[in-house]
């Protein structure tokens, strides 16, 4: 019953003190009392079992009033929450008022966006993820500034900036607010101001837990928080768990579930937005090769004929009649059998879902099959953390040199090279095709005017669909696409 | 007392009055009924719907995902569950002017214009015809609202809550679907790890068998939480005639002698996978090659523009409770829909029959079926009582072949996965001289951990004496730190 308090914080224990004793000198947690039979528990820790039944009830009710879940079902009698009606359901398809729109947190930029679907949608949490000096942190701060803005532009609320690597650059943030046209335009008094930026400074791992499941929710409370940002969550996990071994990313997996949690549970709870950068490390893989053996392999048929024992094409009383003659299928439908797949199968199945390969969808780096020399990199934190995530923007450097020295030596344009953006996936928007460049200004991030094909890809793919692909092919090159060298440029690089 | 005409003692007789029978029902009602109630909601892409409706013998054509079932679709982040998901919620609330489908997050919320997108475009298409989209009247959405029922479920206990306790206004009357968008993380989150009992001191004499205890029994409450959550979803199902749908994340396993490591369902537990009656798995992969000069100017330009969407798959795995091999439907996800990128094919399916077990089952079988499934792998190959490994954990590739193919042999189909070695398991491999009767706590110590956090909440072993550092042992693991 340790768990109780974090599963339903406003659940009165008092009423149950002389049972709770009991359960938790045996370890019981919530969700096995809400499994097992009263009866096994009231032996086990010896105790009354209508008792133990009522407590049982009351947790239930409790548990159902607290799933936002419009019921009648709530017993006046345990003071189940903390005096405040259980929220009412959302309408999806009517506007109401108290449930505005999924807010989004934008950049400002059109065509980022646009890319984006709109920006960092509340009640998500959102990564971006990228090298060293690419600028991600360059990049959350202009959120800073852009989340205090009055909607429709942005949820209109503080914001709140965890740093766990250095100090927050406020020179900086100054610059872009005195720089910006979309902030020097408005009224003074809507503009965002650096009051509303709340910073906390964590370097270890055990008190970045502690903030972020007690502070952080109290301080959303108080001071009427809209995005959070965590800058970055990998460095204490780095710091913490040092080493390789099983153990040690095992005991990491389990502190990143715990994390991903409490951010979801913040998120939701507060509408909030949650934008966390993460670190790379570089990934090793013989990537032409393997990428067009796989495409290769993906034409051939999975019933790979003659190795098979038993491949047909069957129709249902082909099936049944199948059934019948194997001896184990004579058991309930339901009950799994293992059967064996044939080792051919087998095989092709373990290379498309091996971890590299899939590794290539959704880390961000590697789901170009045309472009083999790109250096393979992998967001910090493994499959554990990306399981948390809603959405994965990832940010990288130009391909030109990614060693800032060398190259032409001309720190202007070093300056200016060109970094692109990408959603890797997100659960509100679909991922890009192509990676929006752009360059970071003194006013943050601005895509480049080049983007302007990029944007009209774009803008087919939201209104094309699959079959409409004929009707719209005529009006995809006018005169004027036709006068744009961009538009020869894509069409080379679409044939390579 | 012999008031009633009816009733005649002597006889014994009791009075036919209604509440004595049974409900009788004719034969074409129940074939309408059961044509109705059990009709199968549509995924929206053909060819996984054929494959689908494979093993309904009775049923009319167009398949999809069987109502009163436990269906499980897993895959890869960003693979597109939750998009599938949302198609299967749009096709269930056309379905009917009463269909009514429960929707439930654990972690994003749904995102709303994408579903009602996907309710804009009717669910069959006439053959010939444009997808019109027609869009949701006034009438509808009234209806449409009070249908969808949207919950948010932020832990373990709530979800248990709802579905072992449930009542009568929770699923409701006429639910046709129910969908736990993102049951592994919560589930995860909930079980008794080893953290529970990370307080105590430790001791220092016998340590290890004390730890032995507790992980043990730690593994046994955690196959039982299992075994709760599945059988109460698959009871939910059967019961009120819902087809629930739950997705899953995925965590990596390392198969034996290999040296990469596959993805699995994070939830790939005996226990769950015993009441999991259809299981399906989406993919990413990349557009085949495409022949180009085989295309003319017009096809190609059509096709350039097809392999802009990210192209998807969709396998299905596990079929009414048998476990299959099956070729893949490739979809793409579109504004409003999901959209199959080949006409369907006539569907093989691969079955390979088994041969009976030649030998009796390993003492070491039955303990491992005792103590149940140990945290999210497949069951760790509990080590042959006969079989000694070198107590270092580089053992050589040759014996793990000879113990892999022994293993083949002698072990009955039941167990979860042939292939589940650990390389180089240290703490395994230190306790298989004590011979504790076989026993051996199935230790995640494993390369699954090593490699990317998969098993993130897996019975660990806590044995100072096991805990080798595996270095040299895996690439991967060494990268991604």
């Amino acid at each position: 019953m340790a768990d109780l308090t974090e599963v339903l914080p406003h659940f009165d224990l008092q009423l149950w003190r002389h049972l709770t004793y009991s359960l938790e000198k045996k370890n019981i947690l919530t969700a096995e009392l809400l499994s097992k039979d009263p009866v096994e528990i009231a032996k086990r820790c010896p105790l009354p079992l209508n008792e133990l039944r009522r407590l049982i009830a009351a947790v239930v009710d409790a548990l159902r009033a607290d799933t936002h879940f419009s019921s009648t079902t709530i017993t006046t009698a345990q003071p189940v929450g903390s005096g405040e009606p259980p929220l009412k359901k959302a309408r999806i398809f009517r506007e109401d008022p108290e449930f505005p729109p999924l807010q989004c947190v934008r950049t400002l930029d059109t065509n980022i966006d646009e890319c984006l679907g709109g920006g960092f949608a509340a009640g998500c949490i959102s990564e971006i993820v990228g090298e060293s000096a690419v600028g991600k942190t360059q990049f959350v701060l202009g959120l800073l500034l852009s989340a205090q803005l009055p909607p429709p532009l942005g949820p209109g609320k503080a914001v709140l900036y965890l740093d766990t690597e250095g100090t927050l650059n406020t020179t900086r943030l100054d610059q872009m607010l005195s720089s910006h046209p979309t902030y020097q335009q408005l009224p003074p008094e809507d503009r965002p101001s650096l009051n509303r930026v709340l910073t906390m400074s964590v370097h270890d791992l055990e008190a970045q837990e502690h903030i972020v499941q007690f502070q952080i929710p109290e301080t959303v409370r108080r001071y009427n928080i809209g995005l959070v940002v965590i800058d970055s969550v990998t460095a204490n996990f780095r710091a913490e768990f040092l080493g390789s071994s099983a153990k040690v990313l095992s005991d990491r997996a389990v502190a990143l579930v715990r994390l991903g949690n409490t951010l979801r549970r913040l998120a939701n709870d507060h509408n909030v937005a949650i934008v966390v950068t993460n670190q790379v490390s570089d990934r090793f893989d013989d990537a032409r090769t393997t990428a067009d053996k796989l495409r290769l392999s993906s034409q051939a048929p999975s019933s790979s004929g003659t190795s098979s024992l038993q491949t047909q094409n069957l129709t249902p009383r082909a099936w049944q009649s199948q059934n019948t003659q194997q001896p184990r299928s004579s058991q309930a439908p339901i009950k799994s059998m293992q059967l064996q797949l044939s080792p051919s199968a087998q095989a092709r199945k373990d290379e498309v879902m091996s971890l590299d390969f899939q590794q290539r969808f959704f880390t961000g780096w590697g789901d170009n099959p045309s472009d083999p020399f790109e250096s393979l990199k992998t967001p910090a934190l493994g499959l554990a953390w990306a399981n948390q995530l809603d959405a994965r923007i990832v940010l990288k450097i130009g391909r030109g040199s990614t060693n800032p020295v060398s190259g032409t030596g001309n720190i202007l344009s070093e300056a200016k090279r060109k970094r692109y953006l990408g959603v890797v996936f997100a659960s509100w928007t679909p991922p890009s095709h192509t990676p929006i460049p752009y360059t970071l200004e003194t006013q943050g991030a601005v895509s480049m005017s080049g983007t302007t094909n990029a944007k009209a890809v774009h803008q087919d793919e939201f209104d094309v669909d699959f079959e409409e692909v004929d009707a719209e092919d005529g009006r995809e090159s006018t005169d004027a696409d036709l006068l744009n060298p961009q538009y020869w440029d894509d069409l080379d690089n679409d044939f390579a | 007392m012999d008031d009633q005409e009816s009733s005649d003692q002597h006889n014994f007789s009791q009075p036919s009055s209604p509440a004595h029978r049974l409900p009788t029902l004719n034969g074409v009602q129940a074939l309408f009924d059961a044509i109705e109630k059990h009709k199968p909601i549509s995924t929206s892409v053909a060819g996984l719907d054929a494959t689908l409706c494979l093993t309904d013998d009775a049923l009319p054509a167009g398949g999809g995902i069987p109502r009163g079932r436990l269906t499980e679709v897993y895959g890869a982040p960003g693979s597109g569950k939750t998009h599938f998901a949302i198609q299967l919620a749009a096709n269930a609330l056309r379905d009917g002017d009463d269909a009514r489908v429960v929707w439930i997050d654990t972690s994003s919320q749904l995102p709303y214009s994408r579903l009602r997108r996907f309710l804009q475009v009717p669910q069959q298409t006439p053959v010939g015809d444009a997808p019109v989209a027609n869009g949701v009247n006034e009438h509808e959405e009234v209806t449409l609202d009070e249908r969808l029922e949207h919950l948010y479920i932020s832990s373990f206990p709530h979800l248990l809550a709802l579905v072992l306790h449930p009542s009568e206004d929770f699923p409701p009357d006429g639910t046709s679907l129910l969908v736990i968008d993102g049951l592994s993380n919560i589930t995860l989150l909930g079980l008794p790890h080893n953290d529970t009992i990370s307080n105590r001191p430790p001791t220092t004499n016998g340590s290890l068998s004390r730890d032995d205890i507790v992980a043990k029994s730690i593994a046994t409450r955690r196959a039982a939480m299992f075994s709760a959550i599945s059988s109460g979803l698959a009871c939910l199902a059967a019961s009120r005639n819902i087809a629930v749908v739950v997705t899953n994340n995925t965590s990596s396993h390392r198969k034996q002698g290999g040296k990469t490591s596959v993805l699995r369902s994070a939830l790939n537990v005996q226990q769950w996978n015993e009441n999991v009656s259809t299981r399906i798995v989406i993919y990413r992969d990349f557009w085949p090659v495409t022949n180009w000069t085989s295309l003319d100017r017009e096809e190609a330009r059509k096709q350039r523009k097809r392999e802009k969407w990210p192209l998807r798959i969709a396998e299905v795995e596990k079929l009414n409770g048998i476990e299959v091999s099956a070729e893949g439907t490739k979809f793409v996800i579109l504004r409003n829909r999901l959209h199959a990128v080949e006409p369907p094919k006539p569907v093989s399916i691969t079955i390979t029959d088994v041969a009976p077990p030649s030998s009796p089952q390993l003492p070491s079988q039955d303990n491992e079926e005792a103590m149940g499934n140990l945290g999210l792998e497949d069951a760790e190959e509990v080590e042959d009582q006969s079989v000694r490994l070198p107590e270092d954990m580089l053992s050589s590739s040759a014996a793990q072949e000879l113990k892999a193919t022994k293993r083949k042999i002698d072990e009955v189909v039941d167990s979860e996965d042939e292939d589940e070695i650990e390389i180089g398991n240290a703490g395994r491999s230190s306790l298989v001289p004590r011979g504790q009767g076989g026993f051996l706590p199935s230790s995640q110590l494993a390369q699954e951990g090593a490699d990317d956090g998969g098993s993130p909440l897996s019975a660990r072993q806590t044995a100072g004496v096991g805990d080798h550092a595996v270095d040299g042992q895996d690439d991967d693991m060494l990268l991604h730190n």
